[in-house]
């Protein structure tokens, strides 16, 4: 990356044009990455108010600028690891974990949104204590995270999420179910596709990019496990992920 | 109280406005800020002032971060002194390359918030 970078500065050629082709998206996302870093660490630096005191209502309007940064970081950052994907860089630096501890992690960093949201939550472990499994902790933290946000994020308010996870002769399968809007039958197949945003959550949640089931889907088949969902529009849906056990 | 050994810290960063942000909140915090905008001048600057920690982004003019960490951590009377790499730059092969030069820690500017790199200055600084 440092010598792409380096020959695109320097207004040097690129070794052939489908490589200036893949790489567009990385190099610009980098390249992205510096003023949004820039944007995000003023911002900060005002909100200590040690560059003098800020009015209420500046500080509103500071937090929603803060707010639309850190959506564009995320979008680029997603970009980023979409690339990763597609050009076969995806590096898997994995540990012994324990699946429900993922579990719990996810869930604490969504337990204000849900009791905002006034959305009930249930989490149940079948047939434990579950073996330890090896992954790439942080990428599969990543797609717990990204399945749970969505449960949440398209639930309305009053509704429940339940997680469970479950022992399997060979496998542990997480579960996901919300009572949300579901998605409709005629875009299910499309839904991990990239981009891809059912009709009725864009009205919902506008800013999202359609990334996060396209990358959840790449990091779970990375680890040889699956990602499946059963849903209908109205009532829910739940997803499904499973990941194989190194031990019996 | 004003502090009066004030630990040195060289920020190595080629981009004004972040090298304004760092030099700002790290003066805030008390430290003594020196900062170089390409790879020739930090090492110039290292050597001369021989700070506590470097904190050192990876795309600069001229010799990169990395060829930079390389010799500072092949110079006597710089090689103890740890160097965090402040990039955007996160590739896992990055990632990996910086660490096996003997950088202390790896941080991707805009997945961090300034009050956390401070933390990870103060974790890396060896104690007086």
């Amino acid at each position: 990356m440092i010598k792409a970078l380096k020959d695109t500065r320097a207004g040097g050629v690129l070794p052939t044009e489908e490589k200036l082709k893949t790489d567009f998206v990385t190099l610009s996302s980098h390249q992205l990455r510096t003023p949004l870093s820039a944007i995000k660490w003023f911002i900060e630096i005002l909100l200590t108010q040690r560059a003098g005191k800020l009015n209420k209502k500046q500080i509103d309007y500071i937090k929603e600028i803060q707010r639309s940064n850190e959506r564009a970081i995320a979008l680029v950052n997603d970009l980023l690891q979409v690339s990763r994907v597609q050009e076969g860089k995806l590096h898997l630096d994995t540990a012994e974990a324990d699946l429900a501890q993922l579990v719990e992690e996810a869930v604490d960093a969504h337990r204000s949104l849900m009791t905002n949201n006034n959305i009930s939550f249930h989490l149940e472990i079948i047939n434990g204590p579950l073996p330890i499994i090896v992954v790439d902790r942080v990428k599969i933290r990543r797609v717990i995270s990204n399945l749970l946000n969505n449960a949440v994020k398209y639930t309305p308010r009053g509704g429940s999420v339940r997680v469970v996870v479950k022992k399997e002769p060979r496998e542990l399968v997480c579960s996901f179910s919300d009572t949300g809007v579901g998605i409709p039958v005629d875009e299910q197949e499309q839904l991990f596709q990239r981009f891809f945003r059912g009709s009725n959550v864009s009205k919902i949640q506008p800013d999202g990019t359609g990334l996060g089931l396209y990358i959840a889907k790449s990091l779970v088949e990375a680890h040889k496990g699956k990602i499946w969902f059963e849903s209908e529009e109205g009532k829910g849906t739940t997803f499904y992920l499973s990941l194989p056990t190194t031990r019996k | 109280m004003e502090n009066l050994n004030p630990k040195k810290i060289l920020v190595v960063e080629d981009e004004p406005s972040i090298l304004k942000a760092v030099v700002e909140v790290l003066g805030m915090h008390g430290y003594q800020v020196f900062s170089a905008t390409d790879g020739e001048h930090g090492l110039a600057l290292a050597s001369e002032v021989k700070p506590d920690l470097v904190l050192l982004d990876l795309i600069l003019p001229g010799k990169n971060g990395f060829e930079v960490l390389k010799e500072l951590k092949s110079t006597v009377g710089l090689s103890d002194i740890p160097v965090i790499i402040s990039s955007n730059l996160g590739d896992e092969e990055e990632v990996q390359q910086g660490l096996k030069l003997g950088a202390a820690d790896y941080l991707i500017k805009a997945d961090y918030d300034l009050d956390e790199v401070v933390k990870i200055v103060a974790k890396n600084l060896k104690p007086a």
